[in-house]
Parts: C-alpha cells; sequence; structure tokens
C-alpha cells in the first residue's frame, strides 16, 4: 500500500481574514503532506466500518460539501440517528464539534463515529486489525515514525486531512479579494445578512450576529457560538447544549454552523426540518418560536418596533428575502467541492 | 601587559558602546478590574443600573489602543501594535504587559477605548485584532470597540435583551490618566485599572432599558459612548514594585 501521490506541496493557506490560524493547530499534530494524505485515505477507509461499507466519506460527501443530503444520516446498521450530518468546512476556526458543542477537538471527534453503533458500528481494536492487515502500518511509519497503528494516531491523521477542508475559492471569496462584481442583488444581499436592524433607520437580516464575518459561523470562543435560533418552543425543543453542560439556560442551544457551501448542503437544521433556503428564510422572517433560551439577539433584531414579549419577527420584504438568498448562494465554492485533493483515492484507484 | 591593557580598554570600551546604543529598557503590567459599582464582576449575575433596570450579561468586552507613556518634558512613548482586548477573564480580571518600554519617569498613561487608526478598517491582524473574533463588523464599519451581550426582566415581566455593540470613529474615546509619577526602572511597575460596567449607563447620561435596549449605530449608541469616556475605566493604584 502506497500514499497516494504527491499533487501539490502540502501547506494550510487561509485568507488573513478568516483570521489567525496557525495558534488553533495543536502543538503534537503538526500538518505534513504524508500526514494529510495517511488521514486522506483513512476518511474513505470503509474497513473502519463493520462491515466494511461505510467511510467518513458516505455521510461526509465532497459534492455536497461533506454533507449527505438527508436530514438525519443511517449508519451501517440502518439505524438513524436524530441529527443531520455536518458540513466539515474550515474547522480550524472551531473549538467544539458537532451540534451540541461535546467534542472538544477534532481528534477527539474523529474517532467517534468509527464505534458509534448507529454509524460506522466498528471497535477500535478491529479497525487497527483490519488495517494492519490491509498494509497500512509501512505508512504510519511514514508520517509518525513508528509502524503501530494506534487510536491516537488515527484520529491524528483524520484531523489532518479534515483541517485542510478550507473553502476560501466561493463568488464571496472573489468578491472579497477584488476579482468579482457582485450583481447588485447580491450586494444587497451581503449587506443585509450583516447588517443587525434598527427599526426606521437600517434594514437587515440580523444574520450577521450569529454567523459571523466572512467564515459566517459562530463565535470560536467557548460557548459563545451556540445559540436558541427559535425552532422549537420550551416544550417540544431539543436539549442542544444542555446535555452537555447541564445548565437549563443552555437548552435549545446548539452550533452556529457556517454557511459556507449551504446552497449544497439541504436540508438544514440539526434535525434536518427546512427542505430549502426560503424555508429557512421564512423561519427567521416569521417562524420563530418564544421560549424561555430563545437568544436575546434574535429577540432584538426587527426592522420595526414590536411591543416588549411579542414574538420576534424580521419583517423582511419578499425582495429582501431573495437577496439574502442570492448572498447565500455566493457562498457556494465550486473549487472545494471539485478540489482533487479532497476526493476519494480510492476511486482514483480504481478509473 | 601592554596587550592585556589593550584588550582590557577594547573590552570596556565594546560594553560603553552597548550601552549607548542599547537604551535601558523595562516592562509594566496593567491590570484591569471588571466591576460594577462595588462588587466585582460576574457573566449572569443581576446588577441594577442607575434607572433600576436589573440585568445580566453573557459577554463583555473592550478594545483598547494606542497605549502611550508620557514624559514630563512631553516625550511620549507609544507601544507598538498595542490593540487589546480586555475581558474578564479570572475573578474578572484581565492583565497584560507592556515591553521593552525605556525606563524613566512617567507622568501620564493614555490609551484609546476602541481600535485606533487604519488597522480598524483593515483585515490586518496586528495585536488583539482578528477578523475571525466576534468584535467585527466588516471593514466599512470596523470593529466593535464595546461590546455587552445580556438581558433584562421589563417591568411587565418579559425576557428582553441588553445589546450594546459600539463602534465607529465617533465613539474612538481618549482616556488620559495622571501618574504620580511612575518611576520604571529595576522593579517591575503596575498599575492597577478598574472597568465599571454601571458607569457605562450612567453619567452624564442615564440610560433607561425599558426605554432602549439595543445599543448599534444608533443616537443611544453613541450616548453610551459619551459615558464610557468618563468614569468607566478609572486608575485605583500603581506600585512601582511587585
Ligand atoms: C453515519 C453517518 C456518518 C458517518 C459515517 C460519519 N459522520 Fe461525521 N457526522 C455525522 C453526524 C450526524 C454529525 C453530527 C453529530 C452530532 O451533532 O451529534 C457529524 C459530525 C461530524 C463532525 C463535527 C463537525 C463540526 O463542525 O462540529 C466531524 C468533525 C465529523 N463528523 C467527522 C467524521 C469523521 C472523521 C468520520 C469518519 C471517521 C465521520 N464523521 C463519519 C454523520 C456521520
Ligand atoms: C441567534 C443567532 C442566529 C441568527 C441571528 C441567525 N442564525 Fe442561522 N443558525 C443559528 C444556529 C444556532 C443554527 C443551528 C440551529 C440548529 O440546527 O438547531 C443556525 C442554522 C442556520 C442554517 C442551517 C445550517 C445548516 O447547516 O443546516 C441556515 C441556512 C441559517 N442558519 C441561515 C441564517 C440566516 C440566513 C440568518 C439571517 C436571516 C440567520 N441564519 C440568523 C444561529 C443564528
Amino acid at each position: 500500500m502506497e500514499l497516494p501521490p504527491k499533487e501539490e506541496p502540502f501547506e494550510l493557506k487561509a485568507p488573513v481574514y478568516f483570521g489567525e490560524f496557525n495558534n488553533r493547530i495543536p502543538e503534537d499534530n503538526p500538518p505534513t503532506e504524508k500526514g494529510f494524505q495517511l488521514g486522506r485515505m483513512l476518511f474513505y477507509e470503509t474497513k473502519l466500518s463493520g462491515d466494511n461499507s461505510m467511510s467518513c466519506g458516505s455521510c461526509h460527501q465532497q459534492q455536497k460539501a461533506f454533507a449527505d443530503g438527508l436530514a438525519v444520516s443511517k449508519g451501517i446498521d440502518g439505524v438513524a440517528g436524530q441529527v443531520s450530518a455536518m458540513s466539515l468546512v474550515n474547522m480550524l476556526w472551531s473549538e467544539k464539534f458537532t451540534w451540541n458543542g461535546r467534542m472538544p477537538s477534532l481528534e477527539t471527534q474523529s474517532l467517534e463515529p468509527i464505534t458509534n453503533p448507529i454509524e460506522m458500528h466498528e471497535s477500535l481494536e478491529n479497525a487497527i486489525i483490519k488495517l494492519e492487515e490491509d498494509g497500512y502500518s509501512d505508512l504510519f511509519q511514514d508520517v509518525f515514525g513508528s509502524p503501530e497503528i494506534t487510536e491516537e494516531k488515527i484520529g491524528k491523521a483524520l484531523s489532518q486531512f479534515q483541517r485542510a477542508l478550507i473553502s476560501a475559492d466561493s463568488k464571496y471569496d472573489q468578491k472579497l479579494r477584488g476579482e468579482y462584481q457582485p450583481t447588485q442583488q447580491e450586494l444587497r444581499g451581503e449587506k443585509l445578512f450583516f447588517t443587525h436592524p434598527i427599526p426606521g433607520q437600517l434594514r437587515g437580516g440580523n444574520c450577521g450576529d450569529c454567523h459571523l464575518g466572512p467564515l459566517t459561523s459562530g463565535a470560536i470562543d467557548g460557548l459563545q457560538g451556540f445559540h436558541n435560533n427559535g425552532l422549537d418552543n420550551d416544550e417540544n425543543m431539543d436539549e442542544g447544549l444542555m446535555a452537555v453542560t447541564g445548565d437549563p439556560k443552555d437548552r435549545g442551544r446548539f452550533k452556529t454552523p457556517s454557511l459556507r457551501n449551504i446552497a449544497l448542503t439541504a436540508p438544514y437544521m440539526h434535525d434536518g426540518r427546512f427542505q430549502t433556503l426560503e424555508e429557512v428564510l421564512e423561519h427567521y422572517d416569521q417562524g420563530i418560536h418564544q421560549s424561555n433560551t430563545l437568544d436575546i439577539l434574535i429577540i432584538e433584531g426587527s426592522n420595526e418596533n414590536q411591543a416588549a414579549g411579542e414574538r420576534p419577527q424580521l419583517f423582511l420584504s419578499e425582495q429582501e428575502k431573495e437577496d439574502i438568498i442570492a448572498f447565500l448562494h455566493m457562498l457556494t465554492d465550486e473549487n472545494f467541492i471539485n478540489n482533487p485533493q479532497f476526493s476519494n483515492p480510492f476511486e482514483n484507484e480504481n478509473n | 601587559m601592554k596587550t592585556t591593557n589593550l584588550l582590557s580598554l577594547l573590552i570596556i570600551a565594546l560594553l560603553f558602546a552597548c550601552k549607548d546604543d542599547e537604551q535601558a529598557t523595562t516592562s509594566l503590567e496593567l491590570t484591569f478590574e471588571h466591576k460594577a459599582g462595588e462588587e466585582v464582576f460576574e457573566y449572569e449575575h443581576l446588577y441594577e443600573t442607575e434607572a433600576g433596570n436589573e440585568f445580566s450579561l453573557r459577554l463583555w468586552r473592550t478594545y483598547i489602543s494606542k497605549v502611550r507613556l508620557i514624559k514630563k518634558d512631553g516625550a511620549i512613548y507609544e507601544i507598538p501594535d498595542s490593540y487589546y482586548l480586555i475581558e474578564p477573564l479570572n475573578e474578572g480580571r484581565f492583565s497584560l504587559e507592556l515591553e521593552n518600554i525605556p525606563v524613566g519617569e512617567y507622568e501620564k498613561i493614555s490609551f484609546y477605548i476602541g481600535v485606533a487608526g487604519e488597522a480598524n478598517l483593515s483585515e490586518e491582524i496586528v495585536g488583539d485584532l482578528d477578523p475571525s473574533n466576534n468584535m467585527a463588523w466588516n471593514w466599512t464599519t470596523g470593529y466593535k470597540y464595546v461590546r455587552m451581550d445580556g438581558e433584562f426582566i421589563d417591568i411587565v415581566g418579559n425576557r428582553r435583551g441588553v445589546v450594546v455593540h459600539i463602534g465607529t470613529a465617533n465613539n474612538l474615546k481618549n482616556l488620559v490618566f495622571n501618574l504620580s509619577p511612575l518611576s520604571l526602572g529595576e522593579e517591575r511597575a503596575h498599575l492597577n485599572f478598574v472597568v465599571d460596567l454601571l458607569e457605562a449607563f450612567k453619567n452624564p447620561h442615564t440610560i433607561d432599558f425599558e426605554v432602549e435596549n439595543d445599543f448599534q449605530f444608533n443616537n443611544e449608541a453613541d450616548l453610551i459612548g459619551e459615558n464610557y469616556s468618563n468614569g468607566y475605566i478609572y486608575l485605583k493604584e500603581e506600585t512601582a514594585q511587585h
């Protein structure tokens, strides 16, 4: 077994407007070309699943920006989980993983699906034996300097691959770099997306209050990026972050996902309840459910003066909703979903 | 013998040369104690404003920038790239170390609340400026200088937000503090500031959340800007050594 041929010298590259990232790479797992390639193989390796039928890439598909297009994902035994597979993108700028934030690092999150009974349902001992039989020991030797295959090393290699999944070449990036002249509608959408409305003074969609800056993902520090965006009322709300912290104030708070490539990752929200971006916009505009933990940035974000205690609404016009959707489409990055470096190395082999 | 003498002369000359080239420098520690009036500030804890609103915060951050030390003769030493994001970390405290300050007697220290200079409208990463922290709006508006996210229960019992996101050039405020004077030399010196949450909502403008509770880009945001220009940060203590 060999590592896939080197295509380009390996380097993590990101625009400065994403912010500093070198200090976010764990010191004990510096990225290397070989580590990335091993991680890529493991990511697409079906031997990591109980019946050798499924890999990470089954639920995290490149053409779908590493999501799977399903409301909730099913594992090898056909048992559906509770939540939707997340798009894997720009994860260097994230410190808590999964919808409820229970995973503190990419290294730990990368091992969990292997053993999870409703995902790949394989024991790590078995997975390691299968990798050894397949000749992976040499590759581990190449990357880590010793041939033993351990869970720690598997987690590290998978993380190296996933940290490199940087999407920064959408039309919006091209606009930020001065290479693309957006349409009037796209410009209006960008402005609305990032503007916090002030009744009578400034119209806005308020999205940028939580989906921050060009990354369009949540705040990185602590639990600040977790919000209750009004999907349910107190009676029927999923636990969210509270399952991790035990704090009732955290009920219904979920990780604010990146909206990069959002046009490719339907259905939407942690349980995949919305089929289209139009439905998402209707939700924020006039479908908010009130609750004890509804985020204040939603309570205080309206284009009209609402009476205190009234159900928050944005009062966007049809045109404005379409404008915001046009902006969301700008976040699609064709080069990311077609980058051969991120593709399944075993499929290339067969071609 | 002659050679040794020459050698020692040379060494002495070199030593002097070094002294001349490199001005002696020292460091200064600044600590910011976050308080609400007299109380040590804590997140998710109820405090009462001058206007009588009971509120709590889940996030509180303040940018300070362009830190300058001023000598009696008016000579100014400006800390390069001094952009600091101050927030209540350990028991409400935040400490930072200013390094490579020329030794001497300083009469004043000044800094801005906010992000001074060009860096505010650029994607440059200097000091604590970072477009991926949640203080940035964008490059036409720049950074939020003071950010508070919190909530209060209004008189009728509704849960409402307290959203304070203050930025823009007019809310950049220069603060100047007199020192006694402070002699910076061998010993490590320390300045202890207090950041008082409640001052943002009073003096000169008493802010009533029942009337306005969302402060971003509006006239009310500028009122908070005026409030924080005086009394929000004050110098509590200076010590010349540890
Ligand atoms: C059966 C489908 C499935 C498989 C297979 C799968 N995942 Fe996932 N992945 C999910 C789901 C569902 C979530 C959301 C989990 C949650 O919130 O509890 C997720 C979340 C993640 C996240 C968190 C992303 C974030 O932004 O927080 C990472 C990282 C991840 N998966 C990596 C992997 C890796 C690596 C593998 C292979 C070892 C893998 N996944 C295999 C379905 C899958
Ligand atoms: C209060 C913070 C907040 C605001 C404001 C906000 N969002 Fe979200 N957004 C979230 C959170 C949190 C989620 C994940 C919620 C969940 O799945 O439970 C989310 C999810 C989404 C999703 C689905 C992502 C996916 O991968 O399934 C889309 C699309 C989206 N938001 C778009 C927007 C748009 C457009 C706006 C402005 C009109 C907006 N958001 C305003 C916090 C916010």
